[in-house]
């Protein structure tokens, strides 16, 4: 059999590579934003589940756990995946997630700015989202079938292909 | 509709909350209590001063030596403290309970009052204002009201508020009120009154979605709503609610947060939640996302 790589990276920290056929999930996504990339020649791919914007909030604890923010996350998932194999220019890049309060003045947007951070980066780096589901207040889970590159969104009791 | 006036057999029907909890909140209220007045009240009580010394020598604690009097672990832990963890441990088994009528399974409910107790007690790491530890216990219990609720609401009650949240916009709370004549914030209010305790724990409980609305301005419960939006902000315990409601401004503004420093405020809540969840359960939360 192929080794197959997915990579989960979320709050609590990084967890190991998995075989063909497994699926990664990704739970409880409301402001935050579940990054899947995918390589689909090389099969490597994984979800990144990051809470926050900008670690200057916390510097602390980005050193601790760097994935919960996107400006220290979103590079160090991509290098993950280019060290199990993946190419840059064939990682397929899809983003679900950044639900919001009611918050006609975004006080509280955590959402929309976790957007805008990783648009920023990866505008930055030339990196091309391929699908996306965002925005709402409705939080979703985000499966990634590995070896199918399945990407599926369950958010309001309904499953939605990403 | 559900009418206050009938809900008293509900609220009797929920565990009933030992009377010296009431009975410390409402001294911890009170600017001129002491130490004897708190110790008192809790060692008249068996089963709170068994547990007010299992937490005192708990590792979250952590103890030099260990504490063997009720003096000795209200001086270690605080007054406040003390009552945080003892209604605590008791609302745990009430809130603990599966509510369907919201889509809450088994614990989302009690994962999402320590979520945004966290919250409304970590806020004063953020603010000089004054947060009175009340706040911490409010936002514990800020949603007990939805246990009712969920016990009287019909299938066709909850299509009705659905409609409404889906097709008019209405704030799921606005919804509720609109259909069921009250929400779950207010019958909230009533179960605290009910229980004796003290009013600005009711207040808070029964205004944690509308901190303007009723001119009663406390940063305790300016805290509980706070703590409210940062927990679903972290999607924990969402049920059919989800983040369908109003995140008010000015509550963060009086508690001169910014939106960094809300920010900052979440992180820190999800550092430190699964350690409160286990100072309360034994067990750590699970993680939010997995292999499978």
């Amino acid at each position: 059999m192929e080794l197959n790589k997915g990579i989960l990276a979320g709050p609590t920290g990084l967890e190991p590579a998995t075989t063909i056929g497994d699926v990664v999930v990704t739970h409880a996504l409301g402001s935050c934003i579940g990054l899947v990339i995918y390589d689909p020649i090389a099969h490597v791919g994984g979800i990144l589940h990051y809470m926050l914007p900008d670690s200057t909030v916390n510097p602390e604890k980005a050193a601790k756990n760097p994935w919960m923010f996107a400006d220290t996350g979103i590079p160090l998932f991509f290098k993950k995946a280019y060290e199990l194999g993946a190419g840059k220019p064939r990682l397929v890049v899809r983003v679900a997630g950044g639900a919001q309060l009611l918050d006609p003045n975004e006080f509280f947007a955590i959402g929309k700015r976790n957007h805008m951070a990783l648009r920023k980066i990866f505008w930055k780096n030339g990196i091309m989202i391929m699908a996306e589901h965002i925005g709402g207040v409705a939080s979703r889970t985000l499966f990634l079938e590995i070896g199918d590159e399945k990407v599926w969104v369950q958010t309001g009791g309904k499953e939605v292909p990403l | 509709m559900i009418t206050i006036e009938s809900l008293s057999r509900d609220i009797d029907q929920l565990a009933p909350i030992p009377v010296s909890l009431p009975k410390l909140a409402r001294t911890l209220a009170n600017p001129n209590a002491n130490l004897h007045d708190i110790v008192g009240i809790i060692e008249y009580d068996v089963a709170l001063t068994a547990n007010v010394l299992r937490m005192a020598n708990s590792a979250a604690f952590a103890p030099r030596n260990s504490i063997l009097t009720v003096r000795d672990a209200v001086v270690w832990l605080g007054a406040g403290r003390v009552l945080q963890l003892a209604v605590g441990d008791h609302a745990k088994g009430i809130l603990g309970q599966p509510c369907s009528g919201y889509d809450l399974t088994e614990r989302e409910l009690w994962h999402h009052s320590v979520a945004a107790a966290l919250g409304a007690d970590l806020l004063r790491r953020f603010t000089t204002e004054h947060i009175p530890p009340v706040a911490f216990t409010a936002a514990l219990l800020h949603d007990i009201g939805k246990l009712i609720v969920s016990r009287r609401i019909s299938d066709d009650l909850r299509r009705q508020i659905n409609r409404l949240v889906e097709r008019e916009q209405l704030p799921f709370f606005e919804a509720e009120r609109a259909v069921l004549g009250i929400n779950h914030a207010e019958i909230g209010g009533v179960i605290a009154k009910r229980w004796s305790f003290p009013k600005i724990l009711v207040d808070c409980i029964a205004l944690h979605h509308n901190p303007d609305g009723e001119g009663i301005v406390s940063p305790a419960l300016d805290a509980v709503h706070i703590g409210n939006v940062v927990a679903k902000t972290l999607a924990i315990g969402m049920g059919s609610e989800q983040m369908n409601m109003v995140a008010c401004a000015n509550a963060a503004r009086r508690l001169k947060l910014t939106p960094e420093k809300f920010e900052a405020l979440c992180a820190n809540v999800m550092v430190d939640f699964p350690k409160v969840e286990e100072l309360f359960d034994g067990a750590k939360h699970g993680l939010q996302h997995s292999y499978r």
